[in-house]
């Protein structure tokens, strides 16, 4: 087929060549869709596995406060209008319960059973707070009584609350088991019912004004305190319940990440996104005088943003610098305290508080792939974080840390 | 396509620029289009029959090209690696068009058709580059296409039939359809 190739190849005139014109103009069309010199693309991804941190976020965030009770917290239940336990003869009797749309905005726990059981059956190495109880052996009652003059939630201006543990008499001569009748008596509810734009979170808020204000009488004080603790602003080193007696132990924090940048110029580069700690510490400490072994994580989920200056490249080798900051929110704490006698507890709670940083990283990224579009780099760096009132962690004891971060980019053209 | 091979002797004029390119530089790629633009413009001009059509296919090359510089291993001289982008451009938006499929259904009895556009030297005396040009301006769609992947780019119908989507049969068709049309014209141009 040389034929034909051979003729094309003699000179062609010049009508059938672009013209300047033509030549300038298709140029300027071409140039603005060329990515430009700098080794970052138009938009990078620094991410992590991705799904892994929104995933996590989001299962922090939406799920209920605690799944199981601790020794700090009686177990939270939607309030009842009027609950008895049990009767005279050991048949449970429940008054009407509320709606589930209407359990979901009830903002107050109820709590009831005994807070102190003798040494006669089901012993109990300490104090232990329980939903329902079959056999209480003490008769006990408590009488809080609260009053909010000005409420930080918008709960009526005066709120009264009433919580009443009866427990009947026991009948000799009957082989059921002793009555425990426990009413709770709520004379706020109505009024919050009227409340306007209630949330779950809304209602964890009430509790901890409930907490604050509250005149605890009784036994069972250091529980209550215990109750306001966990759902209202936590620092746990002045928690009443715990003494630490050994050094604090931390284990490598983690983060997971990910995040969008913007090239602003061909040196700067813009990024921000999501991120997700955790910070996991033990020690030692008693509980109303019985030792512990303490495990506690706290879960983060925060913002980063972060300012990149191209220094170069070398071959597949891209040369940065960054400095930033992040915010980030505590989310949850989790402790796991397991006694010398094998008896362990878990407690989650939210905890409030958000933690400021800065940071200095020098970073590397090697970029392969087709069109060299993915990334793997390397972020040593120095962060700092600033006081907070979160739980004690690594970042309040050690506020200067050398880091290290690696992933994956993912450049888009 | 032996003609894309690299000689030993004879490096490969492109592969400087290319470096640069690769690296973004602004001048580089400018320079790597007023080169090719001149040499592909033409190519792009014989597939698609018209000016604006032509431009409008090697503005997408370009974009590509200089997208996937990377891809290009050195394996073979570039200005073939680029031409083989020009001309993919070029049938995608054949493609986007249907011409072919519009084409085989007129064409598709004549499935024997004869397999060589080989014309008398006779005929092809007096045929200069700018009326050859003319000639397959002027080509209707359907099998201007497959003239130009055979004669000129050197494909086989095995080839051009994978490229397009046709039959084998359907491709030899369109070829033989193009010699007849060349024929008459050769003759009225004497």
């Amino acid at each position: 087929m040389k034929q034909f190739k051979d003729i094309l190849e003699k000179d062609l005139g010049k009508k059938w060549s672009l013209t300047e014109d033509e030549k300038s103009s298709l140029w300027e069309g071409i140039s603005s869709n060329l990515p430009s010199a700098a080794p970052k693309g138009g938009f990078l991804w620094w991410a992590v596995p991705a799904a892994v941190a929104a995933a996590v976020a989001a299962f922090f965030l939406l799920r209920s406060p605690s799944s199981s009770p601790s020794p700090f917290q009686p177990e939270i239940k939607p309030i009842e209008k009027t609950t008895t336990l049990a009767d005279g003869n050991g048949a449970i009797e429940s008054a009407e319960s509320p709606s589930r749309e209407k359990e979901a905005q009830m903002p107050v726990l109820a709590y009831s059973g005994t807070q102190k059981v003798s040494g006669q059956q089901g012993i109990s190495e300490e104090e232990t707070p329980q939903a329902t109880t079959d056999t209480p052996t003490e008769p006990e009652s408590i009488t809080i009584e609260t009053k909010t003059e000005e409420t930080q939630v918008e709960t009526p201006a005066e709120t009264k609350t009433t919580i009443q543990a009866n427990e009947p008499e026991k009948k000799a001569d009957s082989k059921k088991v002793s009555d425990t009748k426990t009413t709770f008596k709520k004379t706020y509810e109505k009024e919050y019912y009227k409340t306007p734009s209630r949330s779950n979170r809304f209602a964890f808020s009430a509790s901890s004004n409930f907490s604050g204000r509250g005149k605890v009488e009784g036994p069972s004080s250091s529980m209550i305190k215990a109750v306001a603790s966990e759902f209202g602003y936590i620092q746990y080193s002045s928690a009443p319940q715990v003494q630490q007696i050994s050094e604090t132990k931390y284990s490598l924090p983690l983060n997971f990440a990910i995040g969008v940048s913007y090239k602003v110029s061909d040196v700067v580069t813009v990024g921000t996104g999501v991120s997700y700690s955790y910070l996991h510490s033990k020690y030692n400490g008693l509980i109303n005088g019985i030792y512990y072994d303490i495990k506690q994580g706290v879960h983060y989920v925060g913002i980063p943003v972060n300012v990149y200056f191209n220094l170069g490249n070398s071959g597949n080798l891209d040369f940065y610098a960054a400095a930033g900051g992040a915010a980030e929110k505590g989310v949850k704490v989790t402790y796991q305290m397991k006694s010398a006698a094998g008896n362990g507890k878990t407690s989650d709670s939210y905890v409030k508080g958000i933690q400021f940083s800065t940071k200095a990283v020098a970073g590397m990224e090697y970029r392969f792939g087709k069109g060299k579009n993915v990334g793997f780099y390397l972020e040593p760096g120095v962060t700092y974080y600033f006081d907070s009132d979160l739980p004690a962690s690594i970042r309040t004891d050690h506020p200067l840390q050398f880091e290290a971060q690696a992933g994956i980019r993912f450049h888009l053209k | 396509m032996s003609d894309n091979k690299k000689t030993r002797e004879q490096p490969d004029p492109y592969s400087n620029l290319v470096a640069r390119c690769r690296k973004q530089d602004r001048k580089a790629q400018r320079e790597l289009y007023d080169r090719l633009s001149m040499r592909m413009f033409p190519v792009c001009l014989r597939y698609m029959g018209e000016r604006e059509k032509a431009k409008d296919v090697l503005h997408d090359g370009f974009i590509t090209l200089f997208s996937k510089l990377d891809d290009y291993r050195g394996e073979g001289l570039f200005e073939g690696w680029a031409r083989r982008i020009f001309v993919t451009a070029c049938l995608m938006q054949i493609r986007k068009n249907d011409i072919l499929k519009q084409t085989v259904q007129i064409d598709g009895e004549s499935a024997k058709a004869e397999t060589s556009l080989e014309l008398d030297p006779q005929e092809t005396a007096q045929l200069d580059a700018d009326k050859l040009m003319e000639l397959i301006v002027s080509m209707p769609e359907g099998f201007r296409t497959v003239f130009n992947l055979y004669a000129i780019e050197g494909y086989s119908h095995k080839e051009i039939a994978q490229m397009l989507s046709l039959s084998e049969g359907g491709c030899r068709s369109q070829l033989s359809r193009a010699r007849v049309w060349l024929q008459e014209r050769l003759k009225k141009m004497k």
